[in-house]
């Protein structure tokens, strides 16, 4: 194998992998990169994995004689990161690979592509369209309450469900739900629903964001998923479900409204949380008519109160939330204002945008803290 | 009174400042002892305390009258019976010893405040800064003795060691037994111990008596004299320690590590009486254990959310293995959850259990606040409900009084029958008439002393306890549960699956 490649070119296609590459590994063949050279498609490919996860990613490049190698991911990211502008040539020989360029020259010892696992196979044939910012869109709107409790291993991924005229994605914890679905065809899709690792969701959005491009194909197996992302491919593991029926704890009768502004309660809870006690992050919201209270008491630690203007449209309320789970679900609503829809003190609050976007809709769920007697 | 001792520690190889004054009190047979203050008709018989006599049971205690057979404690019970035909096997009572251990350490801490209990039948006392001195100590010994006996009566007697440190009074201790006071004054240990065997001194156990005894040291005197720098060659940093140990010298405090201390874990492990190859035996030993530590963790008001979950099989191998979760809990039939699915995920079929033992840690006081679950929320306050009732029923009629239904029955058949119960299924026992319960301000639904099993269970427990879940299919909640399950549908979907994969004699691995 002998090619050679732009510095730049080969640092950014090395820099869309190494992510998956982790540092503590039992396999040592998964600590390195399986580089590939295509002579006839002039294209270098770089693969890496950590057996739940595997990232390929292709790139043009000047190829004299293919073949494939896999050398030590985190030493060539340096090296490649390191050199200076002067095109990059790697040429193999046995296990031993050099690296040159312009005076600089490195030989380093890697392994057989034959030890590199077999990876699954994903056909681009099979796969759907989505629109790539709203892909982005959906996964950080609702990743945060994916759970990483492994007790509870199918919460441990987002959901993402299909139906004739919606696409939702939800992730839960237990104590906070978020789901985010968009209105449009997807008849030939239903059926297609998948418990997605965050991991991969979260990668995806990095090459999207990385890589531009508009659409995303996705093909969906069933046991693993494909993502391509122009030359990017990510395939993942699937999580076992069966997820649990939110639509079931969706509150469908909350009937009191809190409207408040975002930045406004937002910024209250970031300040009288500071006192509040470290395992649980209680505060207490108290709702008036036109008044809403929040206040944090902590024994042995003290006591922070802060009030904010908010219409609510029924009789006074006291109910307790974990200020950090209530920051993260105000961090992702979209809009100036929020809406809490609430039944009881102890039942879940419905909290969405007080200005949808069309088409969409965003939910969530956050179950509240409840005073032990 | 002072107490002073458990923050004072002396420098190794320094002169000390002060001179401290330690107890060591340790009872006589203490088990076989108790036994027979119970029943004074054994006075001055050969008794051996063991446990059932059907089981493979040893002999815990062995009454002096015994040990003329040459009868001792760890003998097999089955050895003993043919050292002295005619020895009186009594079945022990561990809640009469430990209530009897306590009432022990009560008088010792009218004597000084820092009381560090060694283990059931010893404790270690510092008087130091008492009005006990070198002086009188023999007389206060003589007064915490007399305590004893006009308490429980002449059976129960104590040996009493006094020593400058933990170590020499715990060596004095074991010297004039039974019912002897031994005091070892500053100074006076080498005149006492020199030409003991090095196995005499406490903690030198028999592999390292061997490896002295190679390098030509066999007395206490010797070791004392031999250079520190080869004991350190061979035995480490242990090498200076018996040294010192040699010297008579120990600086360890006295800790009254009851008092307090924060509560690090809460644990319990059970041997079976035989091993077993059957995980339906073992889970059924794991779930009482977790019944065991919830309670505990309740009554004591921690909430834990480490938990491990420890096997010893047949040959002695043992693992432990633990789990953290998401959130703190007191519930056994979360513990319960976590456990069991450690059970199943490291035990082999084919490997033959010997003890099973659950233990809690990274524990926290109940807070004041609680995060609500969206999975559980809904039979979540009958539940708390149920484990208020469950406890208040135990407190008034003791830790027996009501038990899990599964844990009646070894029969596994009657499970896989009656498959449609949700947990928690409790079962009230011995009560007599269910009224007993209600008059204790304790009351599960209507069910009397009946058991709560398929279809005799109570309308009213059952439509509570079964709150309605479907999982993601939509299917109804009438899936079949396993027994001893929560009902929210994550527990309910995985257990029904290792639940099969058990039958099915499979593993997750």
């Amino acid at each position: 194998m002998k090619f050679s490649i732009a510095r730049g070119d080969l640092d950014k296609a090395i820099q869309r992998v190494l992510a998956v590459v982790s540092p503590k590994t039992t396999l040592p063949v998964l600590a390195n990169l399986l580089l590939t050279a295509d002579e006839k498609a002039k294209t270098i490919s770089l693969t890496a994995t950590d057996l739940d996860m595997t990232v390929t990613t292709a790139t043009a490049a000047e190829v004299e004689a293919g073949g494939g190698i896999t050398l030590p991911a985190k030493r060539f990211a340096e090296i490649v990161r390191a050199l200076g502008d002067a095109d990059v040539s790697v040429s193999v020989d046995g296990e031993e690979i050099s690296i040159r360029s312009g005076k600089s020259n490195f030989r380093i010892v890697g392994i057989p592509t034959e030890e590199f696992p077999t990876l699954p196979k994903s056909d681009m044939a099979d796969a759907f369209d989505v629109d790539a910012e709203l892909l982005t869109r959906m996964i950080e709107k609702v990743s945060f309450c994916v759970s990483k409790d492994e007790t509870r291993p199918s919460l441990n991924g987002a959901y993402w469900e299909f139906k004739a005229d919606t696409m939702s994605m939800t992730a839960t914890d237990g104590h906070r739900l978020a789901t985010f679905s968009v209105a449009g065809k997807f008849k030939k899709l239903a059926g297609n629903d998948m418990i997605v690792p965050p991991k991969a969701l979260s990668h995806a959005v990095r090459i999207i964001g990385a890589e531009g491009g508009d659409g995303v194909k996705v093909a969906a197996h069933q046991n693993h998923v494909a993502f391509f992302i122009e030359g990017t491919t990510i395939n993942s593991r699937l999580l076992e479900g069966p997820f649990p029926n939110y639509q079931q704890v969706i509150p469908k009768d909350n009937d009191k409204t809190l409207l408040v502004g975002r930045d406004d309660i937002t910024n209250a809870v970031r300040r009288v949380a500071v006192l509040s006690d470290t395992l649980t992050h209680q505060v207490k919201l108290t709702l008036g008519k036109k008044k809403l209270d929040l206040t944090v008491s902590t024994p042995d630690v003290g006591e922070a109160k802060e009030e904010l203007p908010c219409k609510f449209d029924s009789d006074k309320m006291e109910v307790g939330y974990n200020a950090n789970y209530l920051l993260d679900v105000l961090k992702h609503l979209d809009g100036d204002n929020v809406q809490f829809s609430l039944g009881t003190a102890v039942g879940a609050a419905v909290v969405s945008s007080a200005e949808p976007a069309e088409g969409e809709e965003h939910t969530c769920l956050l179950m509240p803290l409840r005073l032990n007697k | 009174m002072l107490a002073r001792g458990s923050h004072y520690r002396a420098q190794p190889g320094k002169e000390t400042r002060y001179q401290r004054v330690i107890f060591h009190i340790d009872m006589d047979a203490f088990f076989a002892s108790v036994e027979v203050m119970c029943r004074p008709k054994l006075r001055g018989k050969p008794v051996i305390v063991s446990g059932k006599p059907t089981t493979r049971s040893v002999v815990a205690a062995a009454s002096y009258p015994a040990r003329k057979y040459g009868i001792r404690s760890g003998m097999s019970s089955v050895e003993a019976f043919r050292r002295c035909p005619h020895v009186i096997a009594v079945e022990g009572k561990p809640g009469q010893y430990i209530h009897t251990s306590l009432e022990l350490l009560r008088i010792y801490k009218e004597h000084s405040t820092v009381v560090e209990p060694y283990s059931i039948d010893e404790a270690f006392v510092d008087m130091t800064g008492t009005d006990c001195t070198w002086e009188n100590c023999e007389e206060v010994a003589r007064a915490i003795k007399a305590k004893i006996r006009d308490q429980f009566g002449p059976d129960l007697t104590a040996s009493v060691g006094i020593g400058p440190n933990k170590l020499l009074a715990k060596m004095c201790s074991g010297m004039n037994k039974p019912d002897g006071i031994t005091v070892l004054r500053p100074g006076e240990f080498g005149r006492m111990f020199n030409d003991k065997a090095v196995s005499e001194m406490w903690g030198i156990g028999a592999k390292t008596e061997v490896a002295l005894n190679l390098m030509g040291v066999s007395t206490i005197g010797e070791l004392a004299n031999f250079p520190v720098a080869m004991l350190r060659r061979r035995f480490g940093i242990m090498g200076e320690v018996l040294h010192m140990m040699a010297c008579g010298q120990d600086d360890t405090p006295v800790t009254p590590y009851y008092e307090g201390m924060p509560i690090k874990s809460m644990g319990h492990e059970h041997t079976l009486s035989a091993d077993t190859w059957d995980i339906m035996e073992a889970e059924q030993v794991l779930l009482r254990l977790c019944d065991q530590v919830a309670r505990r963790l309740r009554k004591k008001q921690y909430m834990s959310n480490v938990i491990s979950m420890r096997l010893r099989f047949a040959d002695f191998e043992s693992i432990g293995r633990q789990k953290k979760i998401d959130c703190y809990t007191d519930e056994e039939r979360t513990i319960w959850r976590v456990s069991r699915d450690l059970l199943h995920r490291y035990w082999r079929p084919g490997q033959a259990i010997r003890l099973v033992g659950v233990n809690c840690s990274n524990l926290i006081r109940v807070q004041e606040w609680q995060q609500m679950d969206l999975f559980v929320q809904r039979n979540e306050d009958e539940h708390r409900k149920l484990l208020g009732a469950i406890d208040a029923i135990r407190d008034k009629f003791g830790e027996h009084a009501i038990t899990r239904a599964r844990l009646v029955s070894h029969d596994r058949r009657m499970w896989s029958n009656n498959r449609r119960v949700a947990e928690p299924r409790f079962m009230r026992m011995g009560l007599g008439s269910g009224n007993a319960a209600r008059g204790g301000g304790a009351r599960i639904g209507d069910g009397g002393s009946r058991s709560w099993m398929g279809g005799s269970a109570p309308d009213g427990a059952r439509t509570s306890l079964m709150a309605g879940w479907n999982d993601a299919k939509g299917n109804a909640d009438d899936v079949a549960l396993p027994p001893g399950l929560s009902s929210s549908p994550f527990e309910m979907l995985r257990h029904q699956d290792a639940e099969d994969r058990v039958r099915s004699g499979g593993d997750d691995s």
